[in-house]
């Protein structure tokens, strides 16, 4: 037990210095953008006597590295700029965002690691079959997809052509009660949902019937099989409890990807989660927001990861004993 | 792969399951290199046609809501996707190779430094750190590509490193070094030639992944402006959706989509390829 808090302890730690590291990156690329580096902390709309206070906030007449160490401060002390669309603190412009964007991609995750271990498990059990090279193909196609486009004929094919799902948004305006409310919003997931289900869904196939092709040719299966247990039982009972980790492992390691292909999703569905704040804040020049922006991909990113660390720790024997000896 | 005789490598790229991927990409590439023979009209000229007109004889894939027409935008963006994605690619390669042979090969502290900036560089939401640094240094077909080469190493290089490690124990390099064999030249010589049937496969989906990349960005207004790109194109149409331009979203959507099938398609029969061989 004591060997896995320090496990744990530092694989925490791992994931801060990823933040710091990212904190550093940014304070990096405003030094080196061409320009005021005030007007990067600023936004391009903000007025010269915010942009003054802002320079001595930073502490533009000192060294560099006293710099860095103020820039560090204000970010740790949760101050990561104002933007001046929107007129708030950027932190908390992205945290009334970031709800919306958890819903969508912990929805769209859930059900794609469900059905794609579920359809990797079945085709892997058929391997080398047609029906599996069918699989394979069409998982293929869909791992190939760029999501957005695959959003754009949803949209066209679902809300243009037959109305059944709304072109965008989360909520529409006027719904009353709560039950009323929540049919409301998932109404108007349906689509992205799906789109983004269906694109993650493809690399959970593929791993989990390359891992099950593995697994199945061990020598327990072969003892399974011997005793005569049902097919059905061997595979979604015996196999793949053992293949589970590695995709264990993926999803965590794949939020970052999770998270950038929302952002061209919850434009194209005017999802008004953390991406399309990104991409409004990058039409708007607001240095602050998209700054911030990154900074909280990356926060979210490494908590995830080291979330799947711990867990892949917790479930697999052999893991735990590689990782903490 | 690389090893099999000219003859041979042709006949296993166009078997019955490579011809689809293998005259797709060949299309592309026809269009990119041409493009100036094959598009009927400058790409990014307003006016050509009339406004929005759906797919007709004077304009294949229709025109979009500034009347330019659209096959030619399809045309020279494959010139613009190939560009990125190859330039990309290149980059992200060499600098795998440089970083992912000596790491593997020498190991130790150098490699254990250049991991850990591996796993660091995989951490870091990359499409959204490209979006800040298009937004701050500015967006042009170079700066793209550029931009995308320098994230394109990371999983390259993890792949090299690991291959170059399990070769440099290998019987053959032994035998190099005990007839007096410098280590660059083993490296170049007797471990670069095996890594590259791991590396190629990844190589190819490394371009796809940034021709997606690529037009994802130029469909969030951050591509270049003077530029035909796919994504611009398809950015465009989908501000004409309402007026019902399905021709805008449909085709350059499916000349993006069918590309990065077949660089992956070609890319996984690699690998199923490599899989056999070592069996």
């Amino acid at each position: 037990m004591k060997k896995f808090v320090t496990f744990v302890f530092k694989r925490l730690l791992a994931a801060i210095l990823v933040i710091v590291a990212v904190a550093l990156i940014s304070f990096f690329v405003i030094n080196l953008a061409p320009g005021n580096p005030a007007v990067m902390l600023a936004g391009e709309a903000a007025s010269p006597e915010y942009i003054k206070e802002i320079e001595k906030a930073y502490g533009f007449d000192k060294p560099i590295e006293e710099r860095l160490f103020i820039y560090l401060h204000h970010l740790f002390l949760g101050d990561w700029g104002y933007s001046t669309y929107y007129q708030a603190p950027v932190l908390k412009a992205i945290l009334q965002r970031l709800p919306a964007t958890l819903l969508l991609m912990l929805t769209a995750l859930a059900i794609a690691i469900a059905l794609g271990i579920y359809l990797g498990a079945v085709t892997s059990s058929r391997a080398f079959s047609k029906f599996d090279a069918l699989v394979n193909y069409v998982s293929l196609t869909f791992y190939s997809f760029p999501a957005y486009w695959l959003a754009l004929m949803l949209i066209l094919i679902f809300s243009l052509y037959i109305p059944a799902f709304p072109t965008g948004g989360m909520m529409d305006i006027g719904i009353e009660g709560a039950v009323q409310k929540v049919l409301n919003v998932i109404w108007h997931m349906v689509l992205p949902v799906t789109t983004l289900s269906l694109i993650f869904m493809a690399s959970y196939l593929r791993l989990t019937r390359q891992v099950m092709i593995d697994v199945l040719s061990s020598n327990f299966i072969f003892t399974a099989i011997a005793k005569g247990l049902p097919k059905k039982r061997i595979i979604f009972k015996h196999a793949l409890r053992n293949a589970l980790i590695p995709v264990i492992a993926m999803a965590g390691t794949q939020f970052g990807q999770v998270i950038a292909g929302a952002v061209l999703t919850e434009t194209i569905f005017s999802w008004p989660g953390m991406g399309s704040l990104l991409i409004q804040a990058v039409t708007y020049r607001d240095y602050p927001l998209v700054i911030g922006i990154f900074i909280m991909t990356a926060i979210v990113t490494s908590l995830s990861n080291f979330v799947a660390d711990v867990l892949m720790a917790r479930v697999d024997p052999r893991i735990k004993a590689k990782l903490i000896g | 792969m690389i090893l099999l005789k000219t003859k041979k490598r042709l006949r296993v790229l166009l078997s019955p399951r490579n011809i689809f991927p293998v005259s797709m990409l060949a299309i592309v590439a026809v269009f990119a290199v041409f493009a100036e023979f094959i598009a009927p009209y400058p790409p990014l000229k307003t006016g050509v046609g009339p406004i929005l007109s759906p797919p007709s004889e004077k304009h294949i894939m229709g025109t979009d809501q500034v009347g330019s027409d659209i096959f030619s935008q399809v045309v020279y963006g494959s010139r613009t996707a190939l560009f990125v994605g190859l330039t990309s690619g290149l980059i992200g390669l060499a600098i795998a190779l440089s970083l992912g042979l000596f790491a593997g090969y020498y190991g130790s502290k150098l490699d254990m430094l250049i991991m850990r900036t591996v796993d660091l560089f995989l951490s870091i939401p990359v499409f959204v750190f490209m979006i800040v640094l298009l937004v701050i240094f500015g967006s042009n077909v170079t700066n793209i590509a550029l931009i995308l080469g320098l994230f394109s190493w990371p999983l390259m290089t993890r792949v090299v490193r690991s291959q170059s490690l399990s070769l440099s124990e290998k019987e053959f390099v032994a035998a190099a070094r005990a007839i007096g064999e410098r280590d660059i030249g083993i490296i170049f010589r007797e471990i670069l030639p095996n890594v590259w049937p791991a590396v190629i496969p990844l190589f190819m989906m490394t371009i796809s992944g940034n021709i997606v990349a690529e037009s994802g960005l130029s469909f969030l207004g951050l591509g270049d402006p003077n530029t035909a790109s796919w994504g611009r194109t398809l950015a465009m149409a989908s501000r004409a959706f309402y007026a019902g331009s399905w021709w805008g979203i449909l085709f350059p959507g499916l000349v993006l989509t069918l590309t990065i099938i077949s660089l992956n398609l070609i890319s996984d029969y690699l690998v199923s390829l490599l899989t056999r061989t070592e069996k």
